[in-house]
């Protein structure tokens, strides 16, 4: 019964059910009865882990974890802005061939920074200097990709993290064993499903800008064995088939595409893309082009199949 | 990230989202969405776990989508309607779990399984990490995959019945369900495949 007090109010009209509480609920009745603040009549270290205390500790917990999220994705974001600020024309393209998908404006990321450390503070998590100083500085004086993946990673380690990280060095063009890296978050079991196929088209985009043809045509074909209707891996299957001089390959690449693009229909802006993410791989590869390579090039065109040489004239 | 989220969610009564909402640090307005579920997070979870075919701790899940709404509500300006942008950020909790649990799972570090997974595995006479790595293979199955398994395994509805109601071939769905099993039975068996 120690749990269990009497209530003194228990004849009270307004709520005549209160005939016995738990302690915490007598509480919270006693303070809002009283109109105490139960800060001060009932220190927290006094009241009893109950279901909704320790619900609340736990949905406090997932709050912090919310928190540091988010300031890796404000690291992340700022990342690939600093990669866009300064880089080659060549970076460029490896950029986008790395990462698709909308960048942050500066206005919308300094905001989105803003109020992530105003509500960290008021929610008592630490908030990383470096995303501080960031919010005080002007762009051109923040730090490198790398460094902001880094701090990122700093927060707490994550694959996702680390996969994001091998792709700023690889735009970067760090010396860092790139591939190696892929390879290694490839063997765990970190991963889904969804960025591991992310993570095969990383590595094949690699390894087409180290002119390594062979390994990135593998990875590609691995791609569309996971997901058949990807049209980017079909169309880069029939870009490096062409380099590698193999016929039958580059027919069946192509027939593979005749079906996605009947898949597609109206639908052109996914269409587009596709070609033109193909466009900014080629730009990167440095697969060089053979006699053998030419020379099919040549053949498909002369062929006459309208397929065919829309494709060569497109992507070989 | 793994957002795979599908089927409509219907309507349910109209929340008074401002009165919870509206003042207050995200601490402040988590410590009012947890007391009672005002939103009805818990039963949106439970759906939504369920229409995407996902073995996840649910009350993680809910607390999670708690600490969305509680983090975000500064940028909620009534567009789109509160059930529409309360199933994002639960679907969006969803992913994080996923991620998340796919880790733990793979970390040889990770934090303790939560409770959900000890309830689970007791019976079953295995450790909760065990627990907590099978769900992570099942998750990581295709959506149809998880489809056949939920159907046939989970809720042991008759084949034939599915297979009619999923205007799907028989053998074609026991193929998927047995797929997820045998990804339950050799998670490790998808990491033989080599890089180029």
């Amino acid at each position: 019964m120690s749990d269990w007090i009497h209530d003194p109010f228990g004849s009270s009209e307004a709520d005549p059910e209160f005939g016995l509480l738990p302690k915490p609920a007598m509480r919270e009745f006693l303070s809002s009865y009283l109109g105490l603040s139960m800060k001060f009549t009932w220190p927290l270290s006094e009241v009893r882990d109950t279901g909704l205390k320790r619900r609340a500790n736990l949905a406090q917990r997932e709050l912090c974890a919310l928190h540091v999220q988010e300031q890796q994705r404000l690291l992340t974001e700022a990342a690939r802005m600093v990669s866009h600020r300064n880089m080659s024309a060549e970076q460029r393209q490896r950029a986008r061939a790395i990462w698709s998908g909308p960048l942050l404006t500066l206005e919308d990321w300094r905001e989105q920074c803003r109020e992530e450390l105003l509500y960290g503070r008021e929610d008592r998590v630490r908030t990383p200097f470096i995303l501080r100083r960031m919010c005080q500085r002007d762009f051109d004086a923040w730090p490198s990709a790398g460094d902001l993946m880094r701090a990122a990673l700093n927060l707490r380690n994550s694959a996702v993290l680390r996969l994001e990280f091998v792709r700023a060095a690889f735009v970067e063009d760090l010396e860092d064993d790139l591939s190696s890296n892929l390879e290694q978050l490839w063997s765990g079991d970190e991963l889904g499903q969804a960025l591991r196929l992310s993570l095969l088209r990383s590595l094949a985009v690699l390894h087409e800008a180290a002119g390594e043809g062979e390994k990135a045509w593998a990875c590609w074909k691995l791609l569309v064995g996971r997901a058949e209707e990807d049209l980017l891996a079909h169309l880069s299957c029939f870009s490096l088939s062409i380099s590698a001089g193999d016929e039958p390959g580059a027919r069946m690449a192509a027939r593979a595409i005749g079906r996605q693009l009947d898949r597609y229909g109206d639908e052109r802006d996914g269409l587009r893309r596709a070609f033109r993410e193909r466009a900014w791989i080629g730009r990167t590869a440095r697969v060089p082009v053979t006699q053998e390579a030419r020379d099919l090039r040549f053949n498909l065109l002369a062929a006459g199949e309208p397929l065919l040489s829309e494709l060569c004239l497109e992507l070989a | 990230m793994s957002g795979e989220l599908v089927g409509a969610t219907p309507r349910r009564g109209a929340v008074d989202w401002r009165r919870f909402l509206a003042t207050g640090s995200p601490r402040e307005v988590l410590a009012r969405l947890v007391d009672g579920d005002p939103l009805g997070v818990r039963a949106l979870v439970a759906e939504r776990l369920n229409t995407s075919r996902r073995l996840l701790d649910a009350e993680r899940v809910t607390l999670r989508t708690l600490a969305r709404v509680a983090r975000f509500a500064c940028r909620y300006r009534g567009r789109p309607e509160f059930e529409t942008w309360l199933v994002e950020r639960c679907d969006e909790a969803i992913d994080d779990i996923l991620d998340e649990e796919r880790e733990a799972a793979a970390s040889s570090f990770a934090s303790e399984p939560s409770e959900a997974f000890t309830l689970l595995a007791e019976p079953l006479g295995i450790e909760a990490q065990v627990a907590r790595r099978a769900c992570v293979a099942v998750n990581d199955c295709t959506f149809e995959e998880r489809d056949a398994f939920f159907a046939l395994v989970l809720e042991a509805r008759p084949l034939d019945q599915v297979a009619q109601d999923k205007d799907c071939e028989p053998t074609l769905l026991a193929r998927r369900a047995r797929r997820v099993l045998l990804a339950i039975l050799r998670p490790e068996a998808r990491d033989l495949e080599v890089l180029p």
